[in-house]
């Protein structure tokens, strides 16, 4: 006989019976875990104080943040319903294959994942660009240690970077390839780490004296340097513009270069149950969580010194004039907290939790192009080598051994041009291969009516007569195309986009299409099966 | 012998859409033969209250649904069946009655579920039948015993559990449809050593295992074909750090047995989370995995040719 399920007192929706796969949703609050991972509280924590501040002198940090944070719902919204719609690894890539076009959806997935690689490794080249000179340098001030500093100009120049790089990524692929549950533990402390990190930030700044900020200063980076620094800036060209029309503007471009992740989770959406709440309540928590984190840091930091020095500080830092001349800058939060609090447990922990969330940050890029990797090996698209799981680790060593040698080429990126190229490329790069799935998320309602229908109910909400996910598509694909028009308009913020860059897109994408049209002839001639029909649509009898 | 084209899916859970489609991708990609590797029937019915003329309610994934006219009422109630679920008109007393009597909700449910495979069955006869085309339809450890009577009685239906047949001259089919134990101590679900004993049973029938299908229901262990989220004793799902915890579910009699028969194919369910395919030796196991509740089709089709698989491809629609 069927034995039943007890349904909730009072309730009359569902008579269950006892069967498998009846188990809980994970929590919101883990999907947010995941979120903030992956936005990172490390190398998305600098940018708001190093970087967009010296880009919009005068523009508010916190309005900034704000601005693009609220531009950021309206793309994890689209990503929610796109893991929703599919929920399984690569959600984005296999919903753009089945309703748009399977050669165009892999083509930017490909781009994408071999881009996200890439910026894994300029990720990992911050170790040794900020983490390690900024402790190092610290310390070699405070204790009077010459080798220290000079050890954190050669870890800064380009020999470090390549060589502290490499090792970086080494040991990155070296804990991607232990067991799942190892890396998560790894991943975990790293979490925890990275909050206590903030925690200290927060400690040293907020018990600092705003008076004794410039004192402070000066003794790590030269007497009259503090007093000095919005002249100097000026002097090479900063100009202050506390607009709002500025501010809004420098919003609209910030968001993905700051809160970039959040909606990462959608590439495991076949790990998430009830995808359909989990991913929006995990991906918005996650953007509000970080949003709050940064603006605390704004806040406390500028109770020690203006928004104009801040601006200067990272004005300095950018402005190829500056550089040339020799100019040392240090714009970076963690380097305030140590020159006001110059204690080496905290500098040394605040360091160690940078370095160590760094590489768990490379770690969840990773791990999300090996999970995309084994959707290709699903569809047959790429050979069954490069998803094969060792017995013993239960890892996919050759994948991640594929995206550790790409991370290694994004780390001499890093090092023969900005740290900054190419997260800055892969920012304009990342959107536009996501115009494919975000197209696609758009028109599901249109070009696939019955999957809509048997969609749930929150892919299946509507604004009037509209689909709701049309109109929220609309908005996410007008502020995408904004995002890519701005890298043409801003080359500070886009990374300086031209047809050198472009070239290496378009060859990005050709190849995807000859992987994909390489593949599917391989098939059919050799195996009988063609790769299209993983695509197609099967009307039901 | 040319080639045989093998289609096959597992873990429909009641999914009306999942099986239509199953059959549609049949006549589409023009399979010679179907597998059904269990997990046929339904989780829940959805209980649609009748509260007065042309006034309907019910609740559907946390939805108030209150169709008004027969159309919305049957649209609702196809809605229902598409994602797996049984859909029952009830007075508001049926309902009250049938809570308050477990043994009468079970029995009632037990109906259900014989009755839309007998539908299923009908419908794969009538379509399947013409073309000379064979179903092969096996029950998995969360169907009910009484299902299997359910799949008997048609021409060009089978029920490869525990028995052989031949799909075509060169290829034979053995079928098992119980599972190690789980956490839901479902109705076919066995320890390990029984289910040990019952595969050696169903090993013991082949003629030429190296050119033979085997269609069990539970994945071997650790192979990739079986992992699924760690859970934990209140059957919530373990995460750390942001991360699902995942963990190897299948069987490892299972393994044991496909690394010593050395079958040409084995077909697996069971755990939806995790479709894929893997070579143990010179077996290529399958899981085609299951999105039943989304009402997507996940199936997988095989190319056998002269006592080897030609080829093979994981579809989903």
């Amino acid at each position: 006989m069927t034995e039943m399920v007890a349904p909730a007192g009072g309730e009359r929706k569902l008579y269950a019976r006892k069967s498998s796969g009846l188990i809980r949703t994970i929590g919101v609050f883990g999907a947010m875990v995941f979120g903030v991972h992956c936005i990172s509280l490390s190398s998305s924590g600098l940018i708001p104080y190093s970087w967009i501040a010296g880009v919009w002198p005068g523009s508010s940090i916190i309005g900034v943040l704000t601005v693009a944070a609220i531009f950021c719902l309206f793309h994890a919204y689209t990503y929610a319903t796109i893991g929703a719609t599919m929920p399984r690894s690569a959600a984005d890539y296999t919903l753009a294959s089945r309703v748009l076009s399977p050669p165009l959806a892999f083509a930017a997935s490909w781009t994408l994942v071999i881009f996200s690689a890439m910026v894994a490794g300029a990720l990992i080249a911050w170790i040794p660009t900020v983490a390690l000179p900024t402790l190092t340098r610290s310390m070699g001030i405070v204790f009077s240690s010459p080798s220290l500093v000079s050890f954190a100009d050669w870890s800064a120049s380009r020999t470090g970077i390549i060589a502290i790089g490499t090792v970086c990524a080494l040991i990155t692929f070296g804990t991607m390839i232990l067991p799942t549950r190892t890396i998560v533990r790894i991943l975990q402390v790293g979490f925890f780490l990275g909050l206590g990190a903030w925690v200290v930030l927060y400690f040293q700044l907020g018990t600092a004296s705003a008076s004794a900020f410039p004192a402070a200063w000066d003794r790590f980076m030269g007497a009259g340097s503090y007093a000095g620094r919005i002249a100097l800036a000026e002097q090479y060209g900063m100009q202050v513009n506390p607009n709002v029309a500025v501010m809004t503007l420098a919003g609209l471009i910030m968001g993905f270069w700051v809160f970039y992740g959040y909606y990462i989770p959608t590439f495991f959406a076949g790990e998430v149950k009830q995808a359909e709440n989990t991913l929006l309540a995990g991906s918005w928590a996650s953007l509000i969580v970080t949003w709050a984190i940064f603006v605390l840091g704004a806040l406390l930091l500028q109770r020690l010194v203006p928004l104009e020095w801040i601006a200067a500080e990272s004005y300095l830092s950018q402005s190829p004039d500056a550089i040339g001349a020799g100019v040392g800058a240090m714009p970076y939060i963690t380097f305030y907290a140590a020159v006001v609090s110059p204690s080496f447990p905290l500098v040394l922990l605040v360091a160690v939790a940078w370095i160590y969330t760094l590489i768990n940050l490379a770690q969840t890029y990773f791990f999300y192009c090996s999970r995309i990797i084994f959707a290709w090996s699903f569809d047959r698209l790429i050979p069954e080598f490069v998803s094969w799981v060792h017995p013993r680790l239960h890892s996919p060593i050759w994948a991640i051994l594929i995206i550790t040698a790409i991370a290694e080429i994004g780390i001499i990126d890093a090092a023969t041009g900005s740290v900054m190229g190419a997260q800055l490329n892969f920012v304009f790069f990342a959107v536009v291969t996501m115009f494919v799935p975000v197209i696609a998320m758009t028109l599901f309602p249109y070009l696939k009516p019955d999957l809509f229908q048997n969609a749930s109910a929150m892919v299946r909400r509507r604004l009037g007569p509209v689909p709701l996910i049309t109109v929220v598509g609309v908005i996410t694909l007008s502020y995408m195309t904004w995002m890519v028009v701005a890298s043409f308009l801003y080359p500070a913020v886009g990374g300086g986009i031209n047809s050198t860059k472009l070239g290496v897109l378009a060859g990005l994408v050709i190849t995807g299409l000859l992987v994909f049209y390489g593949a599917r002839t391989y098939r059919l001639r050799t195996e009988g099966v063609d790769i299209a029909w993983t695509f197609q649509s099967v009307p039901p009898v | 012998m040319g080639m045989t084209r093998l289609l096959y899916a597992s873990d429909f859970h009641g999914s009306e859409a999942f099986f239509r489609k199953f059959l549609g991708a049949a006549l589409q990609y023009q399979a010679n033969a179907l597998i059904v590797g269990g997990d046929v029937t339904g989780k829940a019915m959805i209980p649609i209250l009748h509260k007065g003329p042309d006034r309907y309610e019910a609740a559907l994934f946390n939805r108030r649904e209150t169709p008004s006219t027969p159309e919305a009422l049957e649209h609702l109630q196809q809605t229902i069946a598409n994602v797996g679920f049984y859909p029952i008109v009830l007075e508001p007393d049926e309902a009250a009655e049938l809570e308050a009597d477990p043994v009468r909700m079970g029995t009632r449910f037990e109906q259900e579920m014989i009755g839309r495979v007998r539908l299923w069955m009908n419908l794969a006869e009538a379509t399947l039948g013409p073309r000379g085309v064979h179903l092969y339809f096996m029950c998995g450890n969360d169907d009910l015993a009484s299902i299997d009577a359910a799949i008997e009685g048609h021409e060009h239906i089978h029920n490869p559990d525990g028995r052989r047949h031949w799909i075509d001259d060169d290829h034979e089919l053995v079928g098992l449809s119980l599972a190690n134990m789980t956490p839901w101590k479902c109705a076919r679900d066995s320890e390990e050593d029984e289910l040990a004993r019952r595969l050696d049973q169903v090993a013991g029938l082949l003629e030429a295992p190296e050119r033979a299908v085997m269609v069990i229901h539970v994945p071997p262990f650790d192979s990739g074909l079986d992992v699924c989220p760690e859970l934990d004793e209140n059957l919530q799902i373990v995460h750390r750090g942001g991360h699902v915890l995942m963990k190897p579910a299948g069987s490892p009699a299972v393994r044991r047995m496909i690394e010593r028969v050395q079958p040409l194919l084995t077909l697996h369910g069971h755990i939806h989370e995790s479709p894929g395919h893997v070579r143990l030796g010179r077996t290529l196991a399958i899981n085609a995995g299951s999105e039943y509740a989304e009402g997507i089709m996940k199936a997988a089709i095989i190319n056998l040719e002269r006592g080897r698989v030609k080829g093979h491809i994981l579809i989903s629609g």
